[in-house]
Formats: structure tokens, sequence, C-alpha cells
């Protein structure tokens, strides 16, 4: 059991306290999901459950901490290593050792544990996670989804009792997440292990957990059912990650439409809606559209002509591209990982070279442009705001493109208060970019690039890792600088996030075009890349329901 | 500064010194001591000093991921790879390093920048020389915590480590690659790679006029989150 | 850039233990290191070659190679300009240089380049070995059992295996800045280190992440808590210690034949007779035989161990 009384703590040299007053129990083989805004506390929370705050992060702490009966701020990290098993956030940071199974031995070599023990222990963890076949494999080659897997059985192998797991999916694509998570649901069910999530994306997990926590500047705002919690407002205010399928549940509620509980699952929704339906008699406010509105034409802005491309001594990553887009578009570029998207972003760029074959941008031809001369048209944005800042002010970041392209300096002037001001920077124009929230990092980022008035702007899966506040800000900034008839391309795996935003989607498959379209037409027709909206709505069919329903803003614009 | 810090730096100082004149009063020739071997082998152990040092418990977790991290970085920038131009900042890192992070870890850091490396570059018997080179600059500039040297300063410091680690280096050369060992062929070595020693030290002092307290700054911001006092373990104690 | 680490390989040279490689290396390292005279040295680079070619690695090992004449050929060069001492002289320069004198080349000083550059050939290609075909975590373990300390090479195997992620994060930040304009070619040579801050900054702020992520959770699996147990023990059977000895055979011989005062030479003031005496010759055969030693006793080891 855990026990946390009145925990208040302050890092050394901050100026808020991180957690305020923290009540908290935790019973034997529950699954606990902690929720909320960055900033708020969360990670800070699991960091004390192993006594990494206050014995790693120094910092002013009072109240009480127990986990199994151990007081965990008498106690080291190291000694609580057996008790608690704690997952970080990126895999890449988590390794060790080369090999495998030697990275899953070293909490337990850490320890002294005899030889022939670490052996049973190694092979248990490496099956109970389901990762033995690549015991002997270097870490150096896995995926995240497989790093992340070998963090949890390094873990495991100390026989924890409770397993905390700090933005486990944060690096991860969505199909590893969505495996990471039936896993450790699978280790809470079979193990009975104690799983303590801190996650900000709740689709993926919550219909898995017996409990959700929300954590807002350092105090819990709500705690209970999640179905329960799901329906509180405070959550709908904390920006988190809702899942489509509860917040098509909440605009129901707010309609005064009864459906029972608070749908977790695209199952529940549809069963759920179905009997609504049946009892209302329900009558359509628009027909089922099947024709989509064709593709916008005009002067292509960015063009791929038989562009082909493989990396040195790689595998051909690009096999043949064929496409235009014109000025004014929101074009997603879609497709797994190893699909070639953000290859062919760079492409548009000029930051790579077709092999074969030309690209085509804003009428320069990229094999005979610079970069450095592209910049002028084209702004590249690149998931990590932290790649991009170097300057010790946010107007010397913004200045750095501007000054590179050779601006006068009252232009200059002119374009950088301009941007500070679209982007909402301007009370942050002295300061070190570094000391900033992670949103606002954000946005110097964006700000840094969109300064010079690019006609193309292209997004490099710039939402990974994103809790949802900071993702719709960004799109709406993305929008705003739109507004003049920009052309925007966003390579992303981020099907929700299309499914509101972009116009078309372009789906890559092993380094070709597979399918090219309107985003309802794409969208609703893939089985992979499909809205959860969209799963519910094809179930509909029969009520006369339209196919091509994306969010559930538009769903809810329909009932 | 611990008191065996102070020790083991002596000690490397009388190591090098005694390289430095045994190398140069040897006589011409060959056979009896050979001296490649006695000068490699004295190389290791000095730098075998340091490693044990290091083995005190009061280093930590903190201190094995930093020293790491840094290391590899320095790395990094040694290695050419198409898009950056031919600079060498690792020195400066290594400088900036020793300087925030104390003697030990500054020694550490520079003796691993040159074995990772060379893990890509190739690994050989220079690979010691590299080892005490970059670890005698790190360790050194730990001293300069205590200065707080201005840019002007700095940039001259930077000189000096070009020099002496290119005084360094050019003792591997003579030993391996010039015949007979002579003083007269020892400075003809040193002369011969002077331009090349002094774009070093030039471009160590560039970064360091440039961009050393800012570096500085960066480093200790970082110590400092981490309540590590220089040169000693954790400090961090709960209030509770 | 060259890709110059350990490739898994099944043959019997990566199945020996790091131990055996590690005093095989030695050995040549030594006599590399002790010997002069260039036919020993040629002889010595000789004979790494079928270690290479036993563990099948001699592709990465030609590429090596080729990298490696390049340094030769500089050595040959810097070692004729420097050495003055020969008597067959070539050229003369018409100048003169202070501490150098008129510089001139000498076929003594061409001839002893060249041995150097032997040395230096058999010094790397015995190397590779070590970095080739030698597991780095098997290398850590083999180094902890000699009484290494085992902190310092935690150090340096967790720094190598970042250098690809960080490398990778290079090659991103560098593609961010040049599509914000950067050019690193063009300026003074101030302006190119400012432009350089560019990817410097934001791969070292990355870096500290990294070492801070990286420290917690080695400190949470419980590290320096308390005395260390490994996970893979290395043993020495029995057949392995005859590959160990026979690994060792050369090093013991070369210094034997040496103290006899063979496989010295002399290149000035005027280049010896490479003639050898009977037993030299002799000598010389059985060294190569057993430098290449360990590639037998492996095979017979393997063998062994199937039956």
């Amino acid at each position: 059991m855990i026990r946390i009384g009145n925990l208040c703590f302050r890092y050394s040299g901050a100026e808020k306290s991180a957690l305020r007053g923290i009540d908290l129990k935790i019973q034997d083989g529950e699954f606990v999901l902690i929720t909320g805004p960055s900033g708020g506390g969360k990670s800070t929370l699991c960091r004390c459950l192993n006594g990494l705050v206050p014995h790693f992060h120094g910092g002013k702490i009072y109240g009480e901490i127990e986990v199994e009966g151990l007081d965990v701020l008498g106690r080291s990290p190291g000694e609580l290593a057996a008790r608690v098993g704690m997952v970080f956030q990126d895999p890449e940071n988590q390794m060790v050792a080369d090999e495998v199974e030697r990275e899953v031995a070293f909490g337990l070599e850490n320890f002294g544990f005899t030889r022939s023990l670490m052996a049973r222990r190694v092979e248990e963890a490496l099956n109970a996670v389901g990762v033995a076949h690549l015991r002997h494999r270097s870490v150096t080659g896995l995926s995240g989804g497989e790093l992340q897997k070998i963090a949890i059985a390094s873990v495991l192998a100390l026989h924890p009792s409770v397993l905390v797991l700090d933005e486990p999916s944060s690096e991860l694509d969505p199909k590893s997440t969505e495996d990471l998570f039936n896993l450790v649901a699978k280790l809470n069910n079979e193990l009975g292990l104690t799983v303590v999530l801190v996650e900000h994306r709740l689709e993926k997990v919550v219909r898995h957990v017996d409990r959700l926590i929300l954590l807002q500047d350092g105090v819990i705002l709500a705690d209970g059912n999640p179905r329960q919690v799901l329906s509180t407002a405070q959550l709908y205010q904390s920006g988190v990650g809702i899942p489509a399928v509860a917040r098509l549940s909440h605009g129901l509620m707010q309609k005064g439409i009864d459906y029972g509980d608070t749908f977790l699952t695209v199952k529940e929704s549809r069963s759920a809606l179905e009997k609504v339906f049946r009892e209302r008699d329900y009558r359509p406010k628009r027909d089922i559209q099947d024709r989509f509105s064709p593709k916008p034409k005009g002067t292509p802005l960015i063009e791929a002509r038989k562009l082909q491309y493989a990396y040195l001594d790689g595998p051909v990553v690009l096999k043949g591209i064929n496409l235009r887009i014109a000025k004014g578009e929101f074009v997603a570029l879609m497709g797994r990982n190893g699909s070639g998207k953000s290859t062919l972003l760079k492409h548009f760029m000029g930051l790579l070279k077709p092999a074969k074959g030309d690209v085509v941008v804003c009428g320069l031809n990229t094999k005979e442009t610079d970069t450095a001369r592209m910049a002028k048209d084209i702004g590249y944005i690149f998931q990590n705001p932290n790649l991009h800042l170097f300057a010790d002010s946010v107007e010397e970041e913004v200045a750095f493109k501007l000054k590179n392209l050779g601006f006068d300096d009252r232009e200059q002037e002119r374009m950088i208060t301009e941007v500070l001001d679209r982007f909402g920077l301007t009370e942050y124009r002295g300061r070190y970019p570094r000391d900033l929230s992670s949103g606002e990092k954000q946005r110097v980022a964006i700000a840094s690039v969109l300064v010079s008035q690019p006609e193309v702007v292209l997004l490099d899966e710039p939402m990974r890792g994103l809790e949802h506040r900071l993702k719709s800000e960004l799109m709406e900034s993305v929008g705003r600088y739109r507004e003049d008839g920009q052309t925007v391309v966003l390579a992303t795996q981020d099907v929700e996030t299309v499914a509101e935003y972009a116009d078309r989607v372009i789906l890559l498959g092993e380094g070709e075009v597979v399918a090219d379209g309107d985003k309802r037409e794409i969208l609703s027709e893939a089985l992979l890349f499909s809205p959860q909206i969209n799963r519910v709505a094809q179930s509909l069919r029969n009520h006369g329901f339209p196919q091509d329903v994306l969010t559930a803003d538009e769903a809810l614009n329909l009932i | 500064m611990t008191r065996k810090a102070y020790a083991s730096f002596a000690l490397l100082i009388v190591g090098v010194i005694a390289l430095a004149i045994f190398s140069i009063v040897y006589p011409s020739g060959s056979s009896q001591l050979n001296w490649q071997f006695a000068a490699a082998a004295l190389t290791a152990l000095l730098i075998l000093a340091f490693f044990f040092q290091f083995e005190s418990p009061s280093f930590g977790s903190k201190h094995v991921a930093i020293i790491a991290l840094l290391a590899t970085l320095s790395s990094a920038l040694r290695i050419p790879f198409a898009p950056l131009p031919n600079f060498q900042p690792c020195t400066f890192l290594i400088i900036c390093s020793g300087y925030v992070f104390g003697p030990v870890p500054g020694f550490m850091i520079g003796a691993m920048t040159a074995v990772v490396s060379n893990f890509f570059l190739g690994q050989g018997p220079w690979t010691v020389y590299q080892m005490l080179a970059w670890g005698i600059i790190g360790c050194a500039s730990s001293f300069l915590s205590s200065l707080n040297p201005g840019r002007g300063p700095l940039a001259v410091f930077g000189i000096l480590c070009g020099f002496l680690f290119g005084f360094l280096m050019n003792i591997y050369v003579w030993l391996y690659f010039s015949h007979p060992l002579t003083l007269r062929t020892l400075l003809v070595v040193e002369t011969a790679s002077f331009w090349f020693d002094l774009s070093h030290a030039s471009a160590n002092a560039i970064f360091l006029y440039l961009f050393g307290p800012r570096l500085v700054t960066i480093l200790e911001r970082y110590r400092k989150r981490f309540g590590w006092v220089r040169s000693s373990g954790m400090s961090s104690r709960p209030a509770s | 850039m060259l890709d110059y680490k350990y490739q898994d390989r099944d043959t019997v040279i990566h199945r020996l233990t790091p131990w055996s490689k590690l005093g095989w290396i030695a050995s040549l390292v030594l006599l590399a290191v002790i010997f002069d005279h260039p036919v020993y040295l040629f002889l010595l680079f000789l004979s790494t070659i079928p270690v290479i070619a036993a563990a099948r690695l001699t592709r990465e090992w030609a590429s090596l190679m080729k990298y490696c004449l390049f340094l030769c050929l500089a050595v040959v060069l810097i070692n004729a300009i420097i050495s003055q001492n020969g008597s067959h002289e070539l050229v003369k320069a018409p100048f003169s240089i202070p501490l150098m004198g008129n510089l001139r080349i000498t076929l003594e000083g061409i001839v002893c380049g060249v041995g150097n550059s032997l040395r230096l050939a058999a010094i790397i290609s015995a190397f590779s070995v070590l970095i080739l075909a030698i597991h780095p975590d098997d290398l850590m373990q083999g180094l902890i059992k000699m009484k290494l300390p085992y902190k310092s090479l935690l150090v340096a195997s967790v720094s190598a295996r970042f250098l690809p992620a960080l490398l990778e994060d290079s090659r991103n930040i560098v593609a961010v800045q040049r599509s914000r304009g950067l050019e690193f070619s063009s300026g003074s040579k101030v302006q190119r280190t400012r432009n350089y801050m560019a990817i410097f900054i934001p791969l070292l702020s990355n870096s500290l992440e990294r070492a801070s992520q990286l420290a917690e959770v080695l400190e949470s699996r419980g590290f320096g808590s308390k005395r260390r147990t490994f996970y893979k023990e290395l043993k020495l059977t029995g057949s392995e210690i005859v590959v160990l000895i026979s690994a060792l055979l050369p090093g013991i011989f070369g210094i034997i034949i040496y103290s006899q005062g063979f496989g010295s030479y002399d290149y000035y003031p005027a280049l010896e007779g490479i003639g050898f005496m009977g037993m030299e010759a002799i000598c010389l055969i059985f060294l190569l035989f057993l430098a290449t030693l360990v590639v037998f006793t492996a095979l017979v080891k393997r063998r062994t161990e199937i039956d």
C-alpha cells in the first residue's frame, strides 16, 4: 500500500511549490492513472514514490510518504528500487548496457545478487514483457517501443511491488503506445502489480485503469473512477487529452441526452448511441455524403516528380513519389514509422537532395538551390523545440533567421515586433529562451522560423509527446499564420489532430504514395488511420448517420 | 578540491615533467631501455591513478551520467561529419567542464573523450597520450573556478592548453616516428607542428573568449540544479 | 565516417574470451614497439591478416587499412623531412630553416619512414581486432576481471553507447539551423565560430538533459548502493587457457630473441643490409608461426567443444 499524507515539496531554487498538500492512498493491485497539465506536479509526485524526490532532486519537503510500510523520506532511491520500479519518458536514455539481457541484469548486479538467481530473474522478466527473443540483441538497433518494454523488464527483474511509469509513451508512435499500455494492463491483471502511470494523453489507456487522478498546480483536483472523473468540468479545463469518445459523451450530457455511463471505448459508444438513436428515432441533420469536394486546383507550389531517395548504404526510402501541393492547402503527410514522411519533408526544404527525379518548391528546384537560400520562402519546424533554441534572448533567437537572410535593421525590427506580437511573445522579448515553459519554448521555436514570413510551412512531427493543450495551441498558431494563404505540410501520425485541422491527407507506405485526397475521404475509409469518432459513425450507418464525420464536435452538431 | 585530487594532480605534473626531462636527456640510439614502451607505461599509470580516484563512493550516479554525456558530446564534436565545418571545440568543452565540475570529473571527461572518439576514429597507442593530454587539461581547468577569470585570461588559458596538448602529442610522435631519439629531433618535431598547435590554441582562445563565460554559465546552472557541490558527493538533504 | 565498431559474427575468434584476444593484441603491439627492423615489422603486419580472416572481418579491415594508408604516407613524408642524419642524399633544399638547417631528403629518412609506417600498420591492424571482434560488454567484463576500475569502464561504455544518438541529434540540429538560413562556409573565422554555436548550444543542452535522465535511471536501479556482482562470468576453461598461452607466446618469444640482439636495425647514418644469418631467419619464421598460432588453437578449441 502507498500512503501519502499532506505532502508538500519545493525544489531548491524554485519560487513555487511543486506539490501542495497531497493526500493519497493507493491500495495493492490498483492501476492508477495520474494526469494533468505539464508543470502540475505529476512527475514530481511519482518521483516521490521511489525517493528520487527529495534524495536526488534536492528541495524542501514536508509530510509523509510510506510505501509498503517503508518511510520513503528515510531511504535512498537505491534501497527503494526493490520495492518501486520506475520507468521514465525517453526510452533511449534509460539504457545502460549494450546487450539486452545485461541491461535487464544491471539492477540485479547493483544489488549483489548471485549469478544463478540473476539468471532466473532475467529469464522471467524478459518473458513477462515478451521480449525474450531480443535478449542477445544490442539496444542500439531497437525501436522505442521495444526499448520501453526492456526498461520495464529491467525494473521487473528486481521484483518490485509497485511499478511507476512517468509518461512512458511520449516518444512512441501510436501502435507502440497501444502495445505498451496493453502490456502494463496485463502486468497489473496477471501479476497483481500496483501500477501508477503518469500520462497526459488518455485515449489509449483510460479503459485499462481503475482510478483516475487529476493533478494540477500541485493539488489533487479530482480522484476516482475514470468514468466519473472524465465527466468533471475540471478535467476539461485542465487541457489534457481527453479521448474523443469521452468528449462525445460529455457533449451529449450537455445536450441533455441520457446515454448511461461515460464512454471509454468505441465499442461502448457504439452500443450506447445505437440505443439512443433507436429510442429517439434519430433523423440526421445532413444526408450521407459520398462525394467529396474535388482537390483544389491552382498553381502547384510544391511539386515532386518521380522522386527517389536512399540513405547512404541504406534501403531505398522513397520509391518514385509524384505529388503536387497547391498554394493555400493544409496537407497532412501520414504513414507508419519508416514510411518516408520525414524524408519527403526534408526534400521539400532541400535538406536532402533527390537521388532521382526533381523537387520544385516555390519555383526553385531543390537540386540547384542551397537550403539557406530556400529558407526565405520555406519554414521548417522540427518536433523538438530544444533543437532550435540557442540564443541568449527570445529577440535574438527570432532575429537569427533574418540576420542570416540579410534583412536590414529596420525591416528586422518591424518583422520581429510583428512575429512576437502574433505569437504572444512580446512580454518575453528579453528572456532567456530555455527558461521558458515548454509551451512558450515551442512558440519561440515557431516564431523563429516563421519570422521571415515564408510561403510554405513544413512541420515534422511537431506534436509528438505534446500535451493536448499545447497541441491545439500549436495548431491554432499555425492556423492563424495561414490566414494570408500560406501553405502548410504536416508530417504526423496523430489522426485526431489531422481530423481536426488538415484539409488533405497524403498517406505514405513503404516510400510510395498509397492514398491521396480529401481528409474525409482518406480517414473515413481507413483501418489504422481513422479517428475514434469515425469508427463510431461507421457503425451508425443504418441510422443514416453521415460516414465522413471525423471529430466529436462534428458529430455533436449532427445530433 | 579534495586533498587526494591535489595529490594526483601533483603526481601528474611530476610524471609529465619526468617524461619531458627523460625524453630530453635520454641519449640517442636503440635498445637498453625502450623509451616508447616506458613512456606508454608511465602514461598509463598516471591515467589509472585518476581512474582509481574516481572509484571513490563520493562519485555517484550524477557524476557517472554527466561525465559520460559530456565525454560523448566532446567525442561527437571530434568526429567529422559532412555538414559541420572543421572546428574542434572539444578542448574548449573539456576546459569549461573541468572549470565547473572539478578536477576528477574534468580529468575523466578529457580522458574519456579520447577513448570514445577513437572507437570511431581508430584506437592505437596514441589513445593513451590523448587521454593524458586532455585529462590534464580538464584537471588543470578546475583551478580556474577559484580564480574566476574574465574572457581575456580564459583565452590565454586556452592558448596554453592548446600548446600543452600539442607538446604531449609531439612527444608521442617523436617517440614512435622519429629516429634517432635526440633532443634535436624532439625540437624538430615540436617546431614542425608549431602551426598546427597554434591553430588548435587559437581556436581554443576564440571559443573561450567569445563563448567561455556563456558555456560556464550553462554548466553551472546544471550543476546547481542537482544541488551538486563541487568534488563531493550528493549534498541535498531532505528537510523533513 | 568510418563505421568502426563491433561486428557480430559467429567465428572461432569471436568465441574466444576477451583475454585471449587482448593477450594476442598486447603481444603484437609490444613486438611492434620493440622491433625496429622493417622486415620484422612487415611480418608482424602480415601475421595479423590470418586472424582478421578467421574472424571474417576482411571487408571492415580493408576499409580501415585504406585510411591507415594515408597515415602511413604522412609518416613517411614527415620522417623524410625531419630526419637529417642519412648519408645518401636525394634532394637538398637551397634555403636554410632555423633549427633544421638546410633541408635534405635522404634515402635513409624515407626508408625509416617506411619502417615506421609498417609499425603503425601492424599496430592499427592488431587493434582492429580489439574493436571489431570483441563485444563491448565482454571487453568491459574482461577488464573488470583484470581489476580495472569499474566506474571508469562504465563511463566509457555508456559514453560510447550514446555517441550514435548524439550524432543523430546533431544531424537534426544542423537541419533545423540550415533551414533557418544558417551557412557554415561563409564569413570570417569569428563569424563562423558564432554560427557554430547555433549547433553547439542546442546539442549541449540536449546532452545535459540526457545526462540528468540517465542519472535518475542509475539512481533508481540502485547503482552504487552495494557491492556489485556480475551477471555474466567469463571463465577460463582448460582449452581457453591453452589459447591464451598460444596468444602470449609470440610476445614472450619476441622478447627473448630481442634480448639476443635480433630485430634491431640502424637506419642511420647509412642503411644496414638486410641479409639474415641462418639462426635469425629460423627465429623469424618461428615468430611468424607463433603470431598466427592463435588461429589454430582457436580452431582446435572449437573442435573439442563440438565433440
